[in-house]
């Protein structure tokens, strides 16, 4: 159980990455991360925690083909494991169950 | 192209040196892309930076590679050994050379440990407070048209009732007052108390050990007193004084409720006795002045308020209520407004200067520009090792060639001479800290101030930084040397056609040498405009005369016991009483209206009697003295000054007598008499209106004009008869000369200071220039030999080797001048209303004495090579 326990991080990258479908290597998911939540992460922060979640297994990754702005460098796509998509889904039921249990009027006048 | 030139290189390579070669690829990939987004939507600039800033962050465990430490992969131990070998042997071979290095880099250093030991002892004040994070005080800043702004260490003692008791986040609170002091007397013994007033909180917020009595309640009643261990030895002896009475005078009798240990030395409260505020708010029952002190928000004379905050994060909110605090009160008070802000207890010592201390004070600045001067001192001497270093480095070339050509890389080569330049670094510290032992009791007597703040103790962590400051001073000097040497190649070294590449620094150590000379001239120059001006304004003819004026602290000596005493004496001419000096700085002030004109403005004055302006030769323009038997309206009488007559603009002298003029508390003064103008402040400041009352309740000081030239009778008498009137004091007695220059002391320990400094950038430069001279001509000895064989004259010879260096002297000079010159004339000086004016000697002395001890360093050692038989230089070819 431990094991597939998300950090909120975590859960946003591996979001980040299946919504980027095929598109998923380094740079875009920090621009993504960047632009969509509106918060700065350095792109050595975003590699500890995709290497942790690769350790995990929840991702997986290939590398990819070269483009000329890399200088010439390949590039490493990521794909979200059928264990990730598990993991992911099991932190919504929770959140989702967490949720039903807070009483109507609590959110009134917010 | 146009990507290399913007792209950060450096970075990109730093980032490949420690990046996991596996990860290189995909991350650089990454970071370039954006960095070429970055361009379009930033700009190149930003988009540099922004990359710069991914590559520090990149410095994590995740995409570092791992840097195992072995040593036989990075240097070997033997290695390291035949380093420091190497590094004996050169020692040794040169000694000249070695030894101006080591004595010049312990000379710097022993001022850099100085000021390492004197600055680590300021950080460890207070640090002995267990809750020291959550203690605060409330500070006060002040802010009105006359004065501007300034803030006070003190805050109002009312503020703790009225307001802070209320605050939630204020776990607890002291109330301090500095007033308490005074003769205090046992059955058997009378001694001086000086110490505070606090609640009984003191003990629960600072870590001040009772040794006996209850913390709790040591100073809950009135007229508790708590006395330190040593206080408590000297009352008491062996005797346990707990339960014990002590009178003090002219407050009561208290009981000895507890014991405490002695303050150490680095705390910024200081006391020997403690007394329970609520002694205080007894007090003021009967005393008005005292009843004030405790309830006017006005009063910030003695109360000083200390807090223990149970959070660190409920300082922004408690600050934010006390500036609304403020404001409430700032709508009750008129012409002033009035800012409370928490300070830690931390930043109190070293701190900013505020008024009010209760304690001794160090203010940041004085620090960082203690540590400005060592840095500039111990940079001057590390250039003068990066110089000889260079100029021998042209006989090392072999060396470093074989090195080269047996393997050794360009980072061991640098290593090499690094450990060199360590090795001599750390032999100077041993020396250095011989140094600074002997500097010590120097560096004491400077000043007393300077006694009461430093220790200049050797810590074992104290030790540790003079071993880091060592190292840094190793590599500092050495590095230059180290870069330079390892970058040549080994063949072109073993060539030789390479060794004119060295001389390419030819114009750096010459810019080294300039700058030295240059900063030891402007430090003469410094000195010697201190001189003068002190000289100026000790001499000044200040428009009163005080020669032969015996100031004595009455020190609350009944005042006519005094008069009829000290008037025995035949050696006495005259005895005066005032309330101050005049021309020291210290002043007092009234606002002072003239109804005819509306406005009122500031005027300072002093307390005199009938005797003053007599006794002081002030002359009398017009109108008369104080008269000694008129008492009934004497209050209200004042003699002015003549500059009082222009700024009031009350005619002529004798107009002026009989006006009457008003203060916005509702007195009235009436003009008397109008005296010529004389210097009552310090000489920074302009002549102003000044007046002097007649007030006996104020006066603290006896002058007693002397008129026997036989000082060291008179004053034997005076001691004798100091005895009679006042037995709990020691007889204070300064003669006014003495007095005023005290006031200038500022320039003394200035003085000192730069004096110290002065010394050491002269003997600095000058062992520079004498190594670089050496080095120089040696190296040229052949040049002279042959030359001497086709019949060169010595005179030319000490000429041509000679005239590089004296065309630096002269840079050096021109430099220093066009410096010194504008900053005195035109920056410094004017801020003084009385300035001595600077002629040609204060900037002559120092250009003479430092071109006379160059000129003797080069000529002394030219000499030699141009005297030398040219037998011996050319006879080895």
């Amino acid at each position: 159980m431990k094991e597939t326990n998300l950090g909120e991080f975590q859960e946003i990258i591996l979001l980040i990455i299946l919504s980027l479908d095929n598109n998923s290597y380094g740079a875009e998911i920090q621009r993504e991360i960047n632009t969509e939540l509106d918060r700065s992460i350095s792109r050595g922060a975003l590699h500890t925690a995709l290497t942790r979640l690769e350790e995990k297994g929840f991702l997986s990754s290939e590398i990819g083909g070269a483009t000329k702005e890399r200088g010439g460098r390949r590039k490493k796509f990521f794909t979200v494991t059928n264990a990730g998509k598990e993991a992911l889904k099991e932190a919504k039921q929770l959140r989702d169950h967490l949720w039903k249990q807070i009483p109507d009027l609590t959110f009134k006048n917010i | 192209m146009e990507k290399k030139k913007i792209f950060p290189v450096h970075f990109e390579s730093f980032f490949r040196w420690f990046c996991k070669p596996t990860l290189f690829e995909e991350l650089q990939g990454d970071l370039e892309e954006q960095f070429i987004l970055d361009i379009k939507s930033k700009g190149k600039r930003k988009a540099a930076w922004a990359y710069r800033k991914e590559v520090i962050l990149m410095l994590r465990p995740s995409v570092m590679r791992n840097f195992k430490l072995n040593l036989y992969q990075l240097n070997s131990m033997p290695m390291l050994f035949n380093y420091i070998k190497t590094a004996v042997r050169n020692i040794r071979k040169g000694m000249l050379f070695s030894g101006i290095n080591i004595v010049g880099l312990s000379l710097s250093m022993a001022v850099g440990l100085l000021v390492i030991s004197g600055i680590s002892y300021q950080f460890t004040f207070d640090q002995f407070h267990q809750k020291k994070e959550q203690i605060y005080r409330v500070i006060t800043e002040v802010n009105d048209s006359y004065f501007g702004s300034r803030t006070y260490a003190t805050a109002p003692a009312i503020l703790a009732s009225d307001f802070l008791n209320d605050q939630e986040s204020i776990d607890k609170l002291v109330r301090i007052s500095s007033g308490f002091g005074g003769k205090a007397k046992t059955e058997s013994k009378a001694l001086l108390l000086d110490g505070i007033y606090a609640d009984k909180e003191f003990f629960d917020i600072f870590s001040f050990q009772l040794l006996e009595g209850d913390a709790s309640n040591a100073l809950d009643n009135p007229f508790s007193i708590v006395l330190t261990k040593e206080m408590e030895s000297r009352f008491f002896d062996q005797e346990s004084a707990i339960g014990k009475a002590i009178e003090i005078e002219d407050i009561g009798f208290f009981q000895v409720t507890g014991i405490v240990e002695d303050p150490p030395v680095n705390s910024h409260l200081r006391f020997n006795s403690l007394v329970s505020f609520s002694t205080l708010e007894a007090l003021a029952l009967s005393n008005e002045s005292q009843n004030d002190a405790l309830n006017s928000f006005e009063n910030l004379n003695y109360g000083y308020i200390y807090l223990l905050v149970n959070d660190q994060s409920s300082v922004q909110g408690l600050e934010n209520s006390l500036s609304v605090k403020s404001s409430i009160v700032n709508n009750q008070v008129k012409n002033k407004t009035y800012a409370y802000q928490l300070q830690a207890l931390t930043d109190i010592v070293p701190g900013k200067a505020l008024n009010n201390q209760i304690g001794p004070e160090m203010e940041t600045l004085v620090l960082i520009i203690f540590s400005i001067l060592a840095g500039v001192i111990i940079f001057s001497t590390c250039f003068n090792y990066t110089n000889l270093s260079l100029a021998r480095a042209l006989g090392r070339t072999k060396e470093i060639a074989v090195r080269k050509a047996l393997g050794g890389s360009r980072f061991q080569v640098f290593l090499q001479f690094i450990v060199e330049a360590v090795v001599i670094a750390l032999l100077a510290l041993f020396v250095a800290i011989l140094f600074s032992e002997a500097l010590k009791p120097y560096i004491f007597s400077i000043d007393v101030a300077i006694r009461d703040t430093f220790s200049f103790k050797i810590t074992m962590s104290v030790a540790l930084y003079f071993l880091l400051f060592a190292v840094i001073v190793g590599v500092i000097a050495g590095f230059l040397p180290a870069i330079i040497l390892s970058k040549q190649s080994a063949l072109k070294l073993l060539k030789g056609a390479d060794q004119f590449r060295f001389l390419r620094f030819i114009n750096l150590r010459k810019g080294l040498i300039i700058f030295q000379f240059t900063l030891s001239l402007i430090c003469i120059i410094v000195a010697s405009v201190l001189v003068k001006q002190f000289q100026f304004s000790v001499d000044f003819d200040m428009g009163f005369d005080r020669e032969q004026v015996l100031n004595i602290k009455l020190n609350g000596a009944d005042q006519q016991i005094f008069r009829d005493e000290f008037s025995r004496i035949p050696e006495v001419k005259r005895i005066s009483m005032s309330s101050g000096y005049l021309g020291v700085g210290a002043r007092s002030k009234y606002w002072i209206q003239n109804p005819a004109l509306g406005d009122s403005m500031v005027v300072d004055y002093l307390s005199v009697d009938h005797n003053y302006l007599i006794n002081h030769n002030i002359p009398l323009l017009a109108g008369k003295n104080f008269d000694e038997f008129d008492s009934e309206s004497r209050d209200e009488l004042i003699i002015i000054n003549e500059e009082f007559l222009k700024e009031f603009q009350l005619g002529m002298p004798l107009d002026a007598i009989g006006n009457v003029l008003t203060t916005p508390g509702n007195t009235t003064f009436r003009i008397i008499g109008v005296t010529s103008n004389f210097n009552y402040d310090r000489l920074r400041n302009p002549i102003k209106s000044f007046f002097f009352t007649y007030q006996p309740e104020y006066f603290q000081y006896a002058n007693l004009k002397m008129n026997s030239p036989d000082i060291i009778s008179g004053m034997e008498k005076v001691e004798t008869s100091w005895e009679k009137v006042n037995q709990v004091y020691e007889l204070d007695a300064v003669f006014y000369d003495d007095r005023v220059e005290e006031a200038y002391s500022f320039y003394k320990i200035a003085l000192g200071i730069i004096g110290f400094v002065t010394l050491l950038t002269v003997l600095i430069a000058c062992m520079g220039l004498l190594g670089i001279v050496v080095y120089t001509s040696k190296s040229r000895s052949k040049e002279v030999a042959i030359r001497k064989v086709l019949g060169a004259e010595e005179k030319g010879l000490v000429y041509l080797l000679s005239k590089n260096f004296i065309g630096m002297m002269i840079w050096a000079t021109l430099v220093s001048v066009s410096i010194t010159f504008p900053l005195f004339n035109f920056l410094v000086l004017p801020n003084e209303a009385y300035k001595a004016d600077l002629g040609f000697w204060e900037f002559g002395f120092g250009v003479i004495l430092i071109g006379s001890l160059g000129l003797i360093t080069i000529i002394s050692q030219t000499l030699r090579v141009a005297r030398a038989n040219p037998v011996d230089s050319i006879h080895k070819e």
